[in-house]
């Protein structure tokens, strides 16, 4: 057995290290190309959103690299948005095209029954080693989200740019190779010792803005056209407002933590929308208030896809905000069509109007 | 008095009969909206966000008719059946149109899809209008419940007729009930298949339920609507009666393409047309459309 698993941004790395824990056999997903996109659109329904096209793209390729089974995120059915039925359209439409894989889903169900579903694919686990597995797996996301956002802040004092992406991609390589937990906390030592050597000039004042949106679109560089670097080399310092590793504390039921900061989140937000929708979207609305009255950010930037359901609602509710706080917002919808210098033209009057 | 507006739309197609008598019992004037004409679905496209679903901005044009008529516009927060969810546009419906209008006057609470559920909310509502005495309540829930089931009565008795025996093809219309309620929305398809010698059942009374079990037939699916929507779809395949369906959905509905994808493309037994509404239909583009499909079901029953 051969497991595989879509990028989603770096988190795959993650998932590979629980995969492996399991003493799974397990393929790295080739890169996302254009090829990817393309066979996406050419089979998925018109009015799919991004991701949609961009995962069923990405199964093709995992199957073509080799695996034949899939290890994807699942949500709990609170979370309104369509990612959750996300597995079973693909599989219908690869089907018909004479591709067949199993299919293992991480989250959104009970422990016992998840623990039930993974039985199948590694016979004689116990409920503590698969909540440890778990543990370990979202430690692990938790320090490659840790690293992104290191090299996202450190990027603006920079001088040389380049080392940054160097930096980031040796981080996640040690990461990687780091298959316990003493390892990764002298990963993360050794990142920090690398970074020290890259010259930087602590004197600059970069602005803080506020990046939100949907999952996909935040996590996948591939489609967000690595929006943070872009910002990052202009002078801005992005926060960003989704972490995935949260979701899982949420979600996987594993342990009591993150549970509060949901919480604060919602106050903030509940002036504005005080209902469920998706993948914290209601979280990201919270964030934005937080950070806004705290006068942390001076500007917003809305990714979000088009036909994202929870995000359109979400685009409506920030107008309304950036109106009441009298801030700048950019939405960046995004279809199949998009391309890299239409967003970099609106990037560019953002930062313009930002610096004056 | 106080005046509540309900928007005869979304939800409202649902439940306008139960929440009207509900509120009227209690001693409020309810004023529905009017039935949907071209100039609110003009009015409602042109202020509402462009992404948003169709039947959205009908009900958006629905909510900007009642605005200066009314003291308060009823719209609550749908929360489907147990363990199903709406799409995310009924969930945060009040909230959508308060950030897109802050001057409105809202009357909004949460509310379930089942009986219970229902009640407690409307009490809640009903108890931030000041109507605290519980007797009162339970009486005018009690009213409401009649009249619903007094609508639904009707319904079924106006579907077995001598014109559905005389008609030689019998054609099935799955869909929300928001789209299927709606005369505009529907752009005279009974009219046009009436010319055809075809009659359209609308399938949200089902004569009988399919015997497919929901979790074996492998569509458990999240959203409360369209669960019933393939319930529907599978019981028009199922009843031998019904020589093809049309299945209608709002223009970039989310949900619905998922449905399409999985149910209309695998199980193709009978002929099923797809239609999409959206605010620039026209009656000459559906009328081809129907034709052929016409054609196809003839071809199909010889």
């Amino acid at each position: 057995m051969k497991v595989s698993f879509y990028h989603l941004g770096n988190s795959w790395i993650a998932f590979k290290g629980m995969v492996k824990k399991l003493g799974l056999e397990t393929v790295d997903p080739p890169k996302i190309t254009r090829k990817t996109l393309e066979f996406g659109v050419k089979h998925s329904p018109e009015s799919a959103c991004e991701p949609f096209k961009y995962i069923l793209g990405e199964y093709r390729d995992l199957l073509e690299a080799g695996a034949d089974t899939i290890f994807y995120m699942e949500s709990s059915a609170e979370e309104a948005c369509r990612i959750p039925q996300y597995m079973t359209g693909p599989k219908t439409i690869l089907g018909r095209l004479g591709y067949k894989f199993d299919t293992i889903a991480w989250g959104g169900k009970e422990q016992k029954e998840l623990l039930e579903d993974f039985r199948k694919v590694s016979p004689g686990l116990t409920m503590f080693k698969f909540k440890l597995v778990q543990l370990f797996g979202i430690i692990k996301l938790h320090y490659i989200e840790w690293l992104e956002d290191f090299v996202n802040q450190l990027r603006p004092y920079a001088i040389d740019k380049e080392k940054c992406n160097e930096l980031m991609k040796t981080g996640l390589d040690l990461i990687d190779k780091a298959q316990s937990i003493p390892n990764l906390i002298k990963a993360k030592r050794k990142i920090k010792k690398l970074a020290r050597q890259i010259k930087s000039d602590r004197t600059r004042k970069p602005i803080p803005i506020l990046v939100v949106g949907d999952l996909f679109r935040i996590l996948e560089h591939e489609a967000n056209q690595h929006i943070f670097e872009k910002l990052g080399n202009v002078g801005i310092m992005p926060y960003r407002s989704f972490y995935l590793s949260h979701y899982y504390r949420k979600g996987g039921k594993i342990g009591p933590w993150g549970k509060k900061s949901f919480k604060y989140r919602r106050k903030f937000a509940s002036r504005y929308i005080n209902s469920t929708m998706a993948f914290g979207t209601l979280e990201a609305v919270g964030d934005t208030v937080r950070a806004l009255k705290k006068n942390k950010v001076k500007g917003i930037i809305h990714l979000y896809n088009f036909t994202c359901m929870p995000e359109i609602v979400n685009s409506v509710i920030f107008k309304k905000i950036a109106k009441d706080f009298d801030v700048p917002l950019l939405s960046l919808v995004s279809g199949e069509h998009e391309t890299v210098a239409h967003q970099d033209t609106r990037i560019e009057a953002f930062v313009d109007l930002l610096k004056k | 008095m106080v005046k509540i507006g309900i928007p005869r739309a979304g939800y409202g197609q649902y439940y306008c009969q139960l929440w009207k008598t509900f509120f009227e019992e209690l001693g409020f004037d309810v004023v529905l909206s009017s039935e949907t004409t071209k100039q609110i679905v003009d009015n409602g496209v042109k202020h509402s966000d462009t992404d948003i679903c169709f039947a959205i901005k009908i009900y958006v044009g629905h909510v900007l008719e009642l605005k200066d008529k009314v003291d308060h516009i009823f719209i609550p927060s749908m929360s489907g059946y147990r363990n199903q969810y709406l799409c995310s546009y009924h969930m945060a419906l009040p909230y959508l149109i308060k950030n897109m209008f802050p001057d409105l006057k809202l009357l909004t609470g949460k509310l379930g899809s089942d009986r219970p559920e229902m009640r407690q909310g409307l009490f809640e509502i009903a108890k931030k209008l000041g109507k605290k005495n519980e007797k009162e309540l339970q009486s005018a829930i009690r009213a409401a419940w009649e009249a619903e089931n007094q609508e639904e009565r009707e319904d079924i008795s106006s579907s077995a007729t001598e014109r559905w025996k005389k008609a030689e093809y019998k054609i099935a219309l799955v869909g929300a009930d928001y789209i299927t309620k709606d005369k505009f929305c529907l752009m005279n398809l009974p009219g046009l298949l009436k010319k055809e010698n075809a009659i359209l059942k609308n399938m949200n009374h089902p004569q009988r339920r399919s015997g497919l079990d929901r979790k074996t037939a492998g569509f458990n699916v999240r959203w409360a609507i369209e669960q019933d929507m393939i319930d529907r779809f599978f019981d028009a395949i199922e009843w031998e009666d019904i020589d093809g369906i049309i299945y209608i959905m709002p223009f970039s509905c989310g949900p619905c393409f998922l449905f399409q994808e999985q149910v209309i493309n695998e199980y193709n037994e009978k002929p099923v047309l797809v239609l999409n509404v959206d605010e620039s239909q026209n009656e000459t583009r559906i009328k081809t459309r129907i034709e052929a499909f016409i054609d196809v079901v003839k071809g199909k029953k010889k």
